[in-house]
């Protein structure tokens, strides 16, 4: 049991900064013996392998639980980006474990709302087999969401990832409809991915907000970068709320020949780099000088053929 | 000998199995065979019309045919296919008699048409309909009429198109039909007479007899039918057996000869009917519940699974209304169609009163009695937990639409819209890596073009500025916001198939493009300015 006089020397430990390794001990017991009581030891986490985000999860996502990614849904892919990757790890870690990862439930947003349909193509490129997706296309976002519990009931499956598109709803039918996911999913140990604009009030484990990352580090110029390295999926990641742990914000990039996730450490937030964008293209591996001397050879030809 | 003369129709389909490679997409400009090995050498079974007329036929080797058109494309014969065609083929022909038989070894069928005939004008009325009917769906067909089975297959086979044998009365136009018929055994000896007549100079073949028994007969000298009609019989027994002699009393009607009628397919329907009208929720609940276990019982004794099933209803006042739920795979679980109709007494308007419902199962398939003896007794389980996948699809197309669960499936087209199709989500086995299944950016691959994860159906057109008309965009104004870009790669140039598209189709060169904020876009213009087209700009997708 929690004791007031353990935790007072705890405290007097803190002060002492030779004592922290035992200090750290001692605080990842009381944390233990918290969660035992609260029942949340019990959950299994996987471990984004990036350390500032796992000890701000607390030791990584946890599955079997109702996760929230907001963002601006239409005209982006970020969002849906940063849910395929972390659905990708989703199924390599129980992939590792031992038995086949079961199939993914996407039940995207109406493709005629703007936020476009989910291309195959591109979820491959990220690592994501379509093959193992199942989507449920229905245009009516509260069918979609009434849905949602019968999908998160279902054993077997990786994970779940729901869009709610534009969706006028009280806090009260929020807080409902995620406690009845939550329920289904901790039975079926389904993880459920939330995507859509912000809401208020909500009783999910996480909620992170995604947005586009504009960081020095993604976005400058390199020449001896190779084309896959240039284009490397970064997200500005803020988690606003983790059960059991504390905020976090931050670039965070894909890896995408080792399928994981990278901290974007430069500490110094550019905006757009100074040079001039043109300076910064590049055209498979052509500089703008060689391209519009081959544009003006090409003129130069066509000329030629018209004299001839 | 009390033998009765029916009208026997027999139908002849000499090119069956070329008509089913043309509709299954073969082009008629080569000749086809199909041929099936006999004793080591592959045998011409069958040809299709192109092939007959260039002197190919059954019974020639492939070689041989080769040699006499040398174009020929040969095809293994499919012997289930014919049957199941021709049985299908017999169904349909089972709305002008009931009795219907499929003659597998020469590609045909039976109709016993006696006592139907008067509904098609006679039996001439009858073949004609019939033969219209067979021509518009592009079979080539050989069919003569006669009073016995035998005489309508020699007939059919090997009397000028057109032959049949009919009664006096039958064949006079139908304004001259004798107001009494003539008496019966007068009748039955013009018939005879006519008979005789007909069948005599027909070949020996034309018996249905063996093809030993054939050639030792051509080595007697006997080469037609009439030949042996006037020969002492006991001989002929004595020396050929006593099929022959069957086959000719068949033939002639002195011994009677029936084909094996086919069975109709049962129609899988249960249904109740209601004394009174029922209206009361609880009622329209029990009715479905009832349904459910009588068709789950009814789909288990005949061994069949559905893939769909429809729930009808009949009101008062004779309205009939039905709703179908599709099955990912077929079944015949209680429990799941419980689920599966559960929401759906909801939906159900009885105005003032049910009278009837019923429950129909269609696209049946057998399906080995796998589960448990009594398992189609189980009712509905309450216990939510332990759903599996395959009834997740179920129980979602059921709750959301027909269409509503969808896999993706690449396609091996470069047109990024064409790139990927929507399937009806299947109990399919995931492929074995991302490249296998034919997606075009496999991870881990330096070479992939890019592509955006999500696409727009319809690309979004985009105003733009670019320093040189064919380079990437420096800035983009979409939907009334500007994009400043500060990264591009590209272009990727995709021409559409000319083949297939539309005139005026323009090549299109994609970009990728990132813009200030961070978010990346897939650009691309359409028209290339060096070949002095109009170039328009458009946006078609989101990268992560």
């Amino acid at each position: 049991m929690i004791n007031k006089q353990q935790a007072f020397r705890a405290k007097n430990f803190s002060k002492n900064s030779s004592n922290s390794q035992i200090k750290n001990d001692y605080l990842e017991n009381l944390k233990n013996q918290i969660g035992s009581i609260d029942g949340r030891v019990s959950r299994h986490l996987m471990p984004l392998a990036v350390a500032p985000l796992d000890s701000a999860l607390s030791g990584g996502l946890a599955l079997g639980r109702v996760h929230m990614l907001c963002g601006m849904m239409q005209a982006h892919g970020v969002v849906s980006g940063f849910a395929t990757a972390l659905v990708r790890r989703l199924v390599t870690h129980l992939s590792a474990t031992g038995k086949p990862a079961g199939p993914v439930v996407w039940c995207p947003a109406s493709s005629a709302g703007g936020a476009g349909m989910l291309y195959g193509h591109g979820l491959a490129a990220l690592g994501l087999d379509p093959a193992g997706l199942m989507i449920v296309d229905t245009p009516h976002p509260a069918r979609r969401m009434a849905a949602l519990d019968d999908i998160a009931r279902t054993d077997g499956l990786a994970a779940v990832v729901a869009e709610y598109d534009g969706m006028q709803k009280s806090s009260d039918y929020w807080m409902r409809l995620i406690r009845r996911i939550q329920l289904a999913a901790e039975a079926s140990r389904v993880t459920v991915f939330l995507l859509g604009a912000p809401l208020a009030a909500n009783g999910c484990e996480t909620v992170w907000h995604i947005a586009p990352s504009n960081h020095a580090s993604n976005t400058a110029y390199a020449p001896v970068k190779s084309a896959q390295q240039l284009w490397q999926p970064a997200w500005q990641v803020r988690l606003q709320r983790a059960r059991g742990g504390y905020p976090f914000q931050g670039h965070i990039g894909w890896d995408l020949a080792s399928g994981r996730f990278t901290e974007l450490t430069a500490v110094t937030e550019a905006g757009p780099p100074a040079s001039a964008p043109a300076e910064s293209q590049t055209l498979f591996g052509r500089t703008p000088d060689q391209i519009s001397a081959g544009y003006q050879n090409r003129l130069t030809q066509s000329a030629m053929r018209q004299a001839l | 000998m009390a033998v009765t003369y029916r009208h026997i129709l027999y139908i002849c389909f000499p090119y069956l199995a070329a008509a089913r490679m043309h509709r299954h997409g073969a082009t008629s400009v080569h000749p086809m065979v199909f041929v099936e090995s006999v004793k080591g050498a592959d045998r011409v079974v069958a040809c299709c019309p192109l092939a007959r007329r260039r002197g190919l036929g059954a019974g020639m080797r492939l070689a041989d045919a080769r040699a006499l058109c040398p174009t020929v494309h040969s095809y293994s014969t499919d012997l289930a296919s014919d049957h199941a065609d021709l049985h299908k083929l017999a169904l349909w022909a089972r709305r002008y008699s009931p009795l219907t038989g499929v003659d597998e070894p020469a590609n045909g069928i039976w109709i016993d048409v006696a006592g139907a005939e008067h509904l098609f004008g006679g039996v001439r009325g009858l073949m004609a309909d019939c033969a219209r009917r067979l021509r518009q769906s592009g079979l080539h067909l050989r069919f003569a009429a006669a009073p016995t089975c035998g005489a309508a297959w020699a007939l059919a086979h090997y009397a000028r198109p057109g032959t049949h044998i009919l009664p006096q009365h039958d064949a006079m136009p139908a304004a001259a039909v004798q107001p009494v018929a003539p008496p019966r055994a007068r009748m039955r000896a013009s018939m005879r007479a006519r008979m005789r007549q007909i069948l005599a100079p027909l070949p020996l073949a034309a018996l249905r007899i063996e093809t030993d028994t054939e050639s030792a007969l051509q080595r007697a000298g006997l080469q037609a039918i009439g030949d042996i009609m006037a020969m002492p019989r006991a001989p002929l027994a004595t020396r050929f057996g006593n099929d022959l002699l069957r086959r000719l009393d068949q033939a002639f009607g002195d011994v009677q000869e029936s084909f094996c009628p086919l069975a109709p397919p049962q129609p899988m329907i249960v249904s109740r009917n209601f004394a009174e009208p029922v209206a009361a929720a609880s009622d329209i609940v029990a009715m479905i519940s009832y349904l459910a276990d009588e068709m789950a019982r009814l789909l288990y004794h005949t061994g069949m699974a559905a893939r769909r099933l429809e729930l009808g209803w009949q009101l008062v006042d004779g309205g009939r209304h039905c709703h179908h739920i599709h099955l990912s795979r077929p079944s015949r679980q209680a429990a799941l169609f419980h689920r599966l109709l559960a929401g759906l007494s909801d939906r159900i308007n009885p105005e003032f009163g049910i009278e009837t419902g019923w429950m129909q199962a269609h696209d049946c398939s057998p399906l080995a009695p796998v589960d448990q003896p009594l398992q189609h007794m189980a009712t509905s389980a309450d216990s939510t937990a332990g759903e599996n996948y395959a009834s997740l699809i179920d129980r979602l197309v059921a709750r959301l639409g027909y269409g509503s669960v969808v896999h993706l499936k690449p396609q091996a087209n470069w047109q990024p819209e064409a790139a990927q199709q929507t399937m009806l989500a299947e109990l399919t086995m995931p492929a074995a890596s991302v490249a296998a299944a034919g997606w075009l950016a496999p991870t881990l691959s330096t070479t992939a073009p890019p592509r955006p994860i999500r696409l727009l159906a319809h690309p979004h057109p985009i105003d733009v500025v670019a320093l040189l008309p064919d380079h990437p965009p420096a800035q983009f104004i979409w939907q009334r916001r500007t994009h400043k870009i500060i990264k591009a790669s590209g272009p990727e140039r995709i021409a559409p198939p000319w083949w297939t598209a539309p005139a005026g189709s323009k090549s299109r060169d994609y970009f990728r493009v990132q813009d200030h904020h961070g978010a990346c876009f897939w650009l691309y213009r359409d028209g290339l300015p060096e070949r002095g087209e109009t170039a328009a700009w458009f946006l078609h997708g989101f990268f992560a």
